[in-house]
């Protein structure tokens, strides 16, 4: 009897402490691709899921090092493509060369890879706090265009026109979230994760008691609100652009970071835009492209495209929730 | 084994059996923790219960120190060295999940609930 009385205490002592068949959970935050990465998994390994975490995050930087047009990582890096404008065929990383791929044969104007010469003319005038000159925007946007790089697929390398350079920042983080994501799906022992990078949030698997997961979509005129809340299912990824996170204002006008490629400005047709898919990296582009169209475009392209679901908040404030999310989005009062 | 002590451990199976039913059914807590992040490293976890006055800390960057104030009910940014100031610009944050990033900085707060139960799993900004 004394010996079944210490077996009983001991599985009871597990059971009520949850050790026995709580799952465990692991989270790592980071900065990277000037923004922050947050990478939480459960399993039932903790090593494992540490371990599987760091190597999503190594993923995470081979991409964000590829894609970086202000540092200098690696020789085929996109810092080195665009220092090597006018010169001729270069060869790039695979990342890079897929990432440019898609921007070159992408369908939509208003993602434009290229407007790297009209980023930097912004981005020089934020430092002041003044705004370019028409004439500024037009000699910058005279460097851009599709026709300005050219690819070889058999050489894997890509030609940069003279004076021109690309800046991915409306691909690079949804690629590198899937990226990662992929890493971390290689390993069983995790079952369940949600990859944070700010604007771009992927899960993956289901929550620990089966609920959906719930995202907050941030408020784009009170940072410290969120417009509502959207309950995702497993393999569902979530992009925001908005014109709140990086901007400057000058005389009580906002200049945001995101360029429409039509008039060379900061786009002005939406304050905030969100796009659902089950890919990180085109929910990325979808979110820029529907921040950059005029209010009626971005809802017909949404209504077109399979799989994609948004919400659009327009300048006056007007929230639109496509179909397929009125269902699974919460509006905060 | 006599009769009591069948009848001791079935009492006892109840009890961790209940103990057990009701161990996730507890309500969520309304503790709120403000975690330090600089770079990688975590660098203080401040549960806001027992802050009894608002007082600040520092944060050593790269380019000087970020001064937050902290009181029971939340965090805020009271100065940076960073260019643009966003930081300072987003408030108090007062409620799980929400956060305030200085990204030049490298500088991050989040609070947030030992109990997750409703509330959000990330914020998309």
């Amino acid at each position: 009897m004394k010996k079944l009385l210490i077996y009983f205490l001991i599985v009871s002592s597990l059971l009520t402490t949850g050790c026995f068949f709580k799952q465990q959970s692991y989270n790592d935050t980071r900065f990277l691709m000037d923004t922050i990465i947050s990478i939480s998994t459960t399993g039932k390994d903790q090593a494992s899921l540490k371990s599987t975490t760091d190597e999503a995050f190594i993923a995470f930087n081979d991409v964000a090092d590829e894609t970086d047009r202000y540092t200098s990582h690696n020789p085929n890096d996109l810092y080195a493509l665009n220092q090597h404008n006018g010169q001729g065929a270069f060869a790039v990383g695979d990342h890079l060369y897929k990432l440019i791929t898609m921007g070159k044969e992408e369908p939509y104007s208003a993602i434009e890879i290229s407007l790297g010469p009209v980023i930097d003319l912004w981005r020089a005038h934020g430092e002041n706090k003044t705004v370019p000159t028409d004439e500024e925007i037009k000699t910058a946007l005279a460097k851009c265009g599709r026709d300005k790089f050219t690819l070889d697929k058999t050489n894997h390398t890509v030609s940069l026109a003279y004076d021109s350079s690309l800046d991915l920042g409306a691909i690079a983080k949804g690629y590198a979230v899937d990226y990662a994501a992929s890493v971390i799906t290689k390993n069983k022992a995790v079952t369940s994760a949600l990859i944070n990078a700010g604007g771009n949030i992927k899960v993956i698997g289901t929550k620990e008691d089966g609920s959906p997961w719930r995202i907050g979509i941030q408020d784009p005129r009170n940072a410290q609100k969120v417009l509502g809340v959207l309950a995702l299912q497993n393999g569902q990824a979530i992009a925001t652009s908005g014109d709140y996170q990086r901007y400057y204002e000058v005389n009580g006008v906002r200049y945001c970071h995101i360029i429409d490629p039509a008039t060379g400005a900061p786009a002005r047709n939406a304050i905030s835009a969100t796009a659902v898919s089950t890919s990180a990296l085109t929910a990325d582009f979808f979110s820029t492209l529907l921040f950059i169209l005029p209010h009626d475009e971005a809802i017909a392209v949404v209504e077109k495209t399979p799989q994609l679901e948004a919400i659009i908040v327009n300048p006056e404030g007007e929230i639109y929730v496509s179909p397929g999310l009125q269902k699974i989005f919460t509006k905060e009062n | 084994m006599r009769k009591n002590d069948y009848l001791l451990l079935l009492f006892l199976l109840f009890i961790t059996g209940m103990g057990y039913l009701f161990h996730g059914q507890r309500p969520a807590t309304t503790e709120k923790i403000l975690v330090v992040q600089h770079g990688q490293a975590i660098i203080q976890k401040i549960n806001l219960q027992n802050v009894t006055k608002a007082s600040e800390i520092k944060i050593p960057t790269a380019h000087g120190q970020v001064i937050v104030n902290v009181d029971s009910n939340g965090a805020y940014v009271v100065s940076s060295p960073c260019r643009d100031k966003l930081c300072i610009g987003q408030g108090k944050i007062t409620k799980p999940g929400q956060t305030i990033v200085c990204l030049p900085e490298e500088v991050l707060l989040t609070l947030i609930t030992p109990g997750k139960e409703g509330t959000i799993d990330a914020i998309i900004r």
